[in-house]
C-alpha cells in the first residue's frame, strides 16, 4: 500500500523502557504541526516487564488503517523485542538497533531492508548522562536525526508536556545525545 | 480544523463523551480493555460533582446505575465480555422499566476469558440477544477515538429520548488506541421528559411517541417501578393484552423512529460492484482497501454500520447500492453477515470474511481475500 | 397506623392466609410514620419473592427489581439522590443467597439504607425450597431429608461485613419490631434488621410448627430477648433464637478522602 505522506513507526523493547511514553510524546508533537497521528500498543501484562510494542502512524491526512503495517522505521531496544515484532520490514524499512545489548542482526541485509543503524544506546547513555533512564528520549532523538518526522522544537515542547520540571534538562540532554549519535555515526561514513 | 485537537485513548474518549453528554453517575468493576474508562471517572467525577462507585461485580455495576438512572441522573457504566455477561439480566430490567442508561462493552476476545488483551467483534449478537425475552436495545459502534467520544454522547442522549438502554459497541483496539480529537464545541444535550401533572400520573402511559414520562424517584409522584410486566399504572399485570401492547410498544418506541436512530457511513456505493459492510475497527482496514482498490481501477463501496441495532432491512438494502458482490468482514465466526445475508437472500452474493486470531483484519488482507476469492 | 401510607387499590395482597409478611410490612409503615418521614421522599426498594412484593402495596415510590438485585439498586438511588431515606425489603433467599455478596459489600461501604429482612427460612415464592437461613435438618422441597448445611446467622453475618447498625426481631413482638425498624431507619450508616416471620404454607407444614397462630405464639418460646439471654448460660440458650440490638456503632466516615482536585 503507498501512501506517500504516511510515516510508520514501531519500537520495540521491553517494558520500563517508557517506549510507550516515547510514542505518545513524538505523537503530541506532530499534532501540534497539524498533523494526524494514530498511536497504539502491545497492552497487558506484557507491557509491565515483558516485551512491548509501541506503534505511530503519522500523516498529513486522514488515517483510516490505524496500525502499523509497513514501517518507515523499526527501533529495537532489545534483542527479544526485535524477534517478536521485528517481522513485517521491507526494502523501505530502517532498523536501528541497541548495539550494547544485542548484536547486530545478520537476517538484515540491503536485500530486506533500507538500512540498519546499531549504535551502542544504553551503553552511551549511561557513559555520557550516568543514567539507566531516559532511553526512551535518546531514542526519540535518534528518531529525530534520523528522519527530521517534526520540527525539534515541538519535539522538545512535546517531552516538556510529560516530563516533571525537576528532570527536563536531563531529557533535553538525552533528547540531544540521540540526534548527535546520528550525526556522528553519518560523519564516520557508515551506511546508515 | 479550528478545533484545538489533544491527544486521547478511546477510553479517555468515552469518559470525557459521558462528561460532556452529563453524566453524573459511574458504577462499573475492573475490566480490561475498559478499565482506563473506570480510573479516569473515579478522579473525574468528584469533579464535576458526580458520583463513582466501585461496585462488587458487574450485577451490582447495572443495577446501581439503573437505580441511580430512576433518581433522576445521567448514568454510564463500562465493561468487556465477561461483565457484559453478568449484566445481561440488568439489561432486561432497564429495558422493562424504561431506564435510561448507557453501557459501553469493549469487545475482547472469547468465548469465557479469552484473550484478554486481544481484540475480537464477537460480542456483537450478544448486544442484542444476549438477555432473554423479546426486548430492544440501540447498539452504536464507534470506529475511531473521536468517534467513541462523539458516539457516547449520543448514546446518552438516545437512551434519555427514548428511556431505553443504549450499548457502545467498541473493542480492544478503539479502546486503547489513541488519536487527536477535537472536543471544544459543547454538546447538544437531551433530558428525558419528566411528567408535570400529578393528578391522573400514570407512570407508563403515552402520547404518540409511544415514550412514558416516568417521575424520578423522591420527586413526589409515587412511582411504581417493576420488571413484571406491567400496565399503564406500573402495577404488574398477568393479562396477556396488556403485555403484549407492552412488549409491542417497547419495540415501536423504537421502530417508529429509525431515521432518528440509524446512522451508516457509506463511501462510494452507487456505482460499486464489490460492497463491503462492516461495523467498527473492522470498517478502518476496509475504508483503507476502498481506495486501493478503486486505484487500480475496481469499482469498490463501504457501508459502515454507526448504528447496529435496530437494524431496518429496508433501510440497509437501500443504502446498498446495486452491488453484486457484498463481503462482510468481521472480527468473529460470522454474525453481522446472518444480517446481512437476512437482507439479501440470494439476490446478492454475500461472502463472509472472518478472522478469529485476535488480531485486526489488514488492508492488505481484504485485498489479498478479494483475489483469492476471485470477487 | 396512616392509610394513606397504603394503596388500597392493590389489595388484597398475594399473600398466603396467615403468612407474616403483612405484620412485617405494617410494622414497617408503623416506623415511617412514627419517624414523620416525608413519604415524598421514602423509596422502598426489592428483589423478586413474595416479601419483595411489600413496597408495591405501599403508596411511596417503589422499585421491585430482581432477584437478589435491590440493594445495588438502593444503592444507586441513595447515591444519586441522598436526600432520600431508601429501604429495602428483601427475603431470606433474596437477601441473603442471591444477593449475599450485595449485602455484605452494601455493608462494608456502610452505604445509608435500611436492608429489612423478611426472614421466614425458606424460599416462600417458588414453593419452599431451603435457604441460606434454613436451619440445620429442617424440612424443604429441596432439602426432603432434613438441611444437611448449617445456616447463616445474619446478625452475625452482617456485623462482620461491617454494617453500623444490626438488629433482629420477630412478628410476635410487634413493639420491639417497630421499634428497632425506627433505630435501623433513623441510623445514619448501613443497617439491618433481621425480621422473622412465619411461611406456614410450606416451612410451617413441612417441619410440623402447627398453624399459623402457633408459629406465631411459639415466638416467644424460642426468641430471647437479648438483655434476658445476656444473663443465662450458653446451654439455656441452646435452639433460643436472640432478638435485640446486636450493633450500634457510629458510622464509618474515612479518614483520608481527600477533596477532589479541580481540574487543571
Ligand atoms: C435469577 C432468578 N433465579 C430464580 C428466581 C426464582 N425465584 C423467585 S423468588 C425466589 C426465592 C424467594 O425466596 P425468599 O427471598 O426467601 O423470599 P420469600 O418468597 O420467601 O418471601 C426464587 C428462587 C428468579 N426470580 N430469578
Amino acid at each position: 500500500m503507498s501512501n506517500d505522506n504516511r510515516f510508520e513507526l514501531r519500537m520495540t523493547g521491553s517494558g520500563g523502557q517508557g517506549l510507550i511514553l516515547g510514542s505518545i510524546i513524538l505523537a503530541e508533537a506532530a499534532i501540534m504541526e497539524g498533523k494526524i497521528v494514530t498511536q497504539s500498543q502491545v497492552y497487558g501484562a506484557e507491557a509491565r516487564g515483558g516485551t512491548t510494542k509501541a506503534e505511530l502512524v503519522i500523516s498529513n491526512k486522514h488515517i483510516a488503517y490505524p496500525k502499523v503495517t509497513d514501517p518507515d522505521l523499526l527501533a529495537a531496544m532489545t534483542s527479544e523485542g526485535l524477534k517478536q515484532y521485528g517481522g513485517g520490514i521491507s526494502r523501505k524499512t530502517r532498523v536501528v538497533v541497541d548495539s550494547s545489548v544485542m548484536s547486530a542482526p545478520d537476517f538484515l541485509n540491503e536485500e530486506n531492508c533500507r538500512g540498519l543503524l546499531a549504535l551502542p544506546i544504553r551503553s552511551t547513555l549511561i557513559s555520557r548522562l550516568e543514567s539507566e533512564l531516559g532511553l526512551n528520549i535518546v531514542l526519540l532523538g535518534i528518531i529525530e536525526g534520523l528522519t527530521a518526522i517534526v520540527h525539534v522544537e515541538m519535539l522538545r515542547k512535546a517531552v516538556a508536556m510529560h516530563i516533571k520540571k525537576q528532570f527536563l534538562d536531563f531529557n533535553m540532554k538525552a533528547l540531544d545525545l540521540g540526534m548527535e549519535m546520528v550525526e556522528a555515526q553519518a560523519k564516520t561514513g557508515i551506511r546508515i | 480544523m479550528s478545533e484545538k485537537m489533544v491527544l486521547m485513548q478511546g477510553n479517555e474518549a468515552v469518559a470525557e463523551g459521558a462528561i460532556a453528554a452529563g453524566v453524573r453517575f459511574y458504577a462499573g468493576y475492573p475490566i480490561t480493555p475498559s478499565s482506563e474508562i473506570a480510573e479516569i471517572m473515579a478522579k473525574r467525577m468528584p469533579q464535576v460533582g458526580g458520583t463513582f462507585m466501585q461496585m462488587e461485580d458487574e450485577i451490582a455495576s447495572i443495577m446501581a446505575i439503573v437505580g441511580a438512572s430512576m433518581a433522576g441522573k445521567k448514568v454510564l457504566t463500562a465493561t468487556s465480555g465477561p461483565g457484559f455477561s453478568l449484566m445481561q439480566e440488568g439489561l432486561g430490567y432497564a429495558c422493562m422499566v424504561e431506564a435510561p442508561i448507557v453501557i459501553l462493552d469493549s469487545m475482547r476476545y472469547g468465548p469465557s476469558t479469552g484473550m484478554a488483551t486481544k481484540v475480537s467483534q464477537m460480542d456483537l449478537m450478544q448486544t442484542r440477544w444476549g438477555t432473554h425475552g423479546d426486548h430492544w436495545v440501540i447498539v452504536l459502534s464507534p470506529s475511531s477515538v473521536e468517534e467513541s467520544y462523539q458516539l457516547t454522547i449520543r448514546a446518552v442522549n438516545l437512551a434519555e429520548k427514548y428511556r431505553n438502554p443504549v450499548i457502545v459497541l467498541s473493542d480492544e483496539t478503539i479502546s486503547h488506541l489513541r488519536e487527536p480529537i477535537g472536543i471544544s464545541i459543547p454538546p447538544t444535550i437531551v433530558d428525558r421528559r419528566l411528567p408535570t401533572k400529578k393528578a391522573g400520573y400514570l407512570p407508563y402511559k403515552t402520547d404518540e411517541s409511544l415514550v412514558p414520562t416516568v417521575a424520578n424517584v423522591g420527586t413526589g409522584f409515587r412511582t411504581s417501578f417493576t420488571g413484571l410486566v406491567h400496565g399503564e399504572s406500573g402495577f404488574q399485570t398477568a393479562n396477556g393484552h396488556v403485555a403484549e401492547a407492552l412488549v409491542e410498544r417497547l419495540r415501536d418506541k423504537l421502530f417508529n423512529n429509525l431515521d432518528d436512530i440509524i446512522q451508516f457511513e457509506t463511501d462510494r456505493v452507487e456505482d460499486a460492484d464489490i460492497l463491503f459492510m462492516s461495523f467498527g475497527i473492522t470498517a478502518r482496514g476496509v475504508s483503507e482497501s476502498v481506495e486501493s482498490l478503486r486505484s487500480h481501477g475496481r469499482k469498490a463501496g463501504s457501508l459502515r454500520f454507526i448504528t447496529l441495532f435496530p437494524f431496518d432491512d429496508d433501510r440497509v438494502r437501500k443504502a446498498a447500492g446495486n452491488a453484486r458482490t457484498i463481503v462482510v468482514p468481521e472480527l468473529n465466526s460470522g454474525q453481522l453477515v446472518l444480517l446481512v445475508k437476512r437482507v439479501f437472500g440470494d439476490s446478492r452474493k454475500v461472502v463472509p470474511m472472518n478472522k478469529i486470531n485476535g488480531d485486526l483484519i489488514s488492508p492488505q488482507e481484504i485485498l489479498n481475500f478479494v483475489r483469492e476469492e476471485n470477487l | 397506623m396512616r392509610p394513606d401510607f397504603l394503596r388500597c387499590e392493590r389489595l388484597p395482597n398475594i399473600w398466603c392466609p396467615g403468612c407474616g409478611n403483612g405484620i412485617v410490612l405494617r410494622a414497617l409503615l408503623e416506623a415511617i410514620d412514627q419517624l414523620q418521614l416525608d413519604p415524598d421522599k421514602v423509596v422502598l426498594v426489592s428483589g423478586i419473592g413474595c416479601s419483595s412484593r411489600a413496597p408495591a402495596y405501599t403508596a411511596f415510590d417503589n422499585v421491585h427489581t430482581l432477584h437478589g438485585r435491590a440493594i445495588p439498586v438502593a444503592t444507586g438511588i441513595k447515591m444519586a439522590n441522598p436526600d432520600l431515606t431508601v429501604i429495602v425489603v428483601t427475603g431470606d433467599g433474596d437477601g441473603s443467597a442471591i444477593g449475599g455478596n450485595h449485602l455484605i459489600h452494601a455493608a462494608r461501604r456502610d452505604v445509608d439504607i435500611t436492608v429489612v429482612v423478611f426472614n421466614n427460612y425458606n424460599y416462600g415464592m417458588t414453593g419452599g425450597q431451603a435457604s441460606p437461613l434454613t436451619p440445620s435438618s429442617s424440612i424443604t422441597t429441596t432439602t426432603p431429608n432434613g438441611n444437611l448445611d448449617r445456616p447463616f446467622d445474619l446478625v452475625k453475618l452482617a456485623a462482620g461485613a461491617g454494617a453500623t447498625y444490626v438488629a433482629r426481631s420477630g412478628i410476635y413482638f410487634t413493639k420491639h419490631l417497630v421499634d428497632h425498624l425506627k433505630k435501623a431507619i433513623a441510623h445514619d450508616g448501613f443497617s439491618l434488621v433481621d425480621a422473622v416471620a412465619q411461611c406456614p404454607t410450606y416451612f410451617g407444614r413441612f417441619n410440623k410448627k402447627g398453624s399459623a397462630g402457633q408459629m406465631v405464639t411459639s415466638q416467644k418460646d424460642w426468641m430471647v430477648l437479648k438483655s434476658v439471654a445476656e444473663k443465662k448460660t450458653p446451654e439455656e440458650l441452646v435452639g433460643k433464637t436472640i432478638i435485640g440490638e446486636f450493633v450500634k456503632i457510629e458510622r464509618h466516615s474515612p479518614a483520608s478522602a481527600a477533596a477532589p482536585k479541580e481540574q487543571a
